[in-house]
């Protein structure tokens, strides 16, 4: 690991040691769905989730990498936001395809069309492809819960986004697997609508993963004020931190911003010339996250 | 409510329900067997040799379900369209797998095994899109005949 704190060089590389296995599970996932889509609307929502499933992964891993760059002659201030940008491109095709999914769910629910699912060959028997669509998505369900378990301590410890993103992505698949099973299964009982309606419960969840980190990866792009990795309310180092500045060394006004997992603050004045890791408050973990403090001539009061 | 409790209840919801799926939206294999008779439309047009073809696939189909056949020979749009209207229980022609109809009507899989190419009409069923029960049933017969 280059150019990231010491803190926190183990965790990424855990963290980026999961992604990669993420990325191995949900290929085999993606592949064995592929092949039992069929005709069944819920099962190709499911596809697409799973396939969506891998954006947040990868731009861990593309972002990773161009944090670890160092600052160049035309990116002076590094790459740490290069990971906002990622989420939000990442953020903007997962609202962009649950809305796409709503309205391809919707109108054949509209049109009251019956799906067909018909046989699969299974050693010589006609097995009805349902049963194979079910086993498919049984199995989608396990590693994304394993998976999305083992990285939320992670992201919390690195202050990640884009990981913490991923990891409640990978919780809600197994709604996504039992909405679809119930798709399925719902067809097999005679059901006809039960396939669109799952399907449509799992475009929602996926506009609805997409519309949070929208809103996340937005604010930050914009210089707002630190969030809360899993709300859009202020983090609470960052409130400390602003208390504290003003509180401990007369800063006046103060403007904190993200970059990535880094916090940026801008005062207009500060007693003594302390160290980062002094400003930062007392007793809060992560002192690392404080990346920069600047004194600037004119800090306008933040506005309520 | 213990979940222990619930466990056997469940357990034989889902086996009844195993015996249940795949089930038919409209019924038709209920119906069919209820009536004793299966509505069955040949496309016309074909030879000779494929309309005596035609007859025997649906004779296979009526056997497995113990039915006779209420047969009637038409254009392929008119049978299609009549299929879909749930007024024939089994349209018999002669498709390609990549037919316009796709979407509207499920085919079975080729009464000819193996399967040719995705755009060479062969001789096959067409049943009501979503009749899962009764698809399956007629794909059983085409299975069984071709081994």
């Amino acid at each position: 690991m280059r150019n990231v704190p010491t803190e926190i060089c183990d965790t990424l590389r855990r963290a980026r040691r999961l992604e990669w296995w993420t990325l191995f599970w949900q290929a085999t996932i993606v592949v064995g769905m592929y092949f039992a889509i069929g005709s069944s609307q819920s099962m190709k929502s499911a596809w697409v989730e799973d396939l969506l499933g891998l954006l947040p992964a990868t731009t861990f891993l593309i972002a990773l990498h161009f944090e670890q760059k160092r600052p160049t002659e035309r990116f002076p201030f590094g790459y740490a936001r290069f990971n906002s940008l990622a989420f939000l491109v990442s953020a903007t095709g997962l609202v962009v395809m649950g809305l796409f999914l709503v309205y391809d769910s919707l109108s054949k629910l509209v049109q009251a069309e019956h799906p067909t699912i018909g046989p699969a060959p299974f050693f010589g028997a006609d097995l009805w492809m349902g049963w194979v669509m079910v086993a498919v998505l049984a199995y989608s369900v396990v590693p994304p819960v394993i998976l999305g378990r083992l990285k939320i301590p992670l992201a919390r410890k690195l202050q990640d986004k884009v990981l913490y993103t991923d990891a409640l992505m990978q919780k809600a698949d197994w709604m996504t697997g039992l909405a679809g099973a119930f798709g399925v299964i719902g067809v097999g009982l005679g059901w006809w609508w039960a396939d669109s309606v799952a399907a449509l419960i799992i475009s929602v969840n996926i506009i609805n993963d997409g519309r949070k980190a929208l809103t996340i990866s937005a604010a930050e792009l914009v210089d707002g004020t630190p969030r809360k990795l899993d709300t859009n309310e202020i983090a609470e180092d960052a409130k400390r931190l602003e208390e504290s500045l003003k509180a401990d060394w007369g800063a006046g006004h103060v403007k904190l911003r993200e970059c990535g997992r880094y916090i940026f603050a801008e005062v207009d004045r500060l007693d003594g010339a302390p160290t980062l890791d002094q400003l930062w408050p007392a007793g809060q973990e992560r002192p690392w996250r404080l990346a920069s403090v600047s004194k600037t001539l004119r800090v306008r009061e933040t506005v309520e | 409510m213990k979940p222990v409790r619930l466990f056997l209840p469940t357990l034989l919801f889902c086996l009844a329900a195993c015996i249940e799926i795949p089930s038919d939206p409209l019924g038709t294999t209920r119906n069919v067997e209820a009536a004793g008779t299966m509505k069955v439309g040949y496309v016309s047009g074909e030879a000779d040799s494929r309309q005596a073809e035609m007859e025997r696939f649906a004779a296979r189909v009526a056997e497995a379900h113990g039915v006779g056949i209420d047969g009637r020979t038409g254009a392929e749009g008119a049978l299609l369209r009549a299929l879909e209207e749930a007024e024939l229980d089994l349209v018999i022609g002669v498709f390609p797998q990549k037919s316009p109809w796709k979407k509207r009507v499920a085919f079975t899989s080729s009464v000819d095994r193996p399967e040719p190419g995705k755009t060479v009409p062969v001789l096959r069923g067409a049943v009501h899109n979503g009749e899962n029960r009764w698809l399956l049933s007629i794909e059983r017969v085409i299975e069984r005949d071709s081994s």
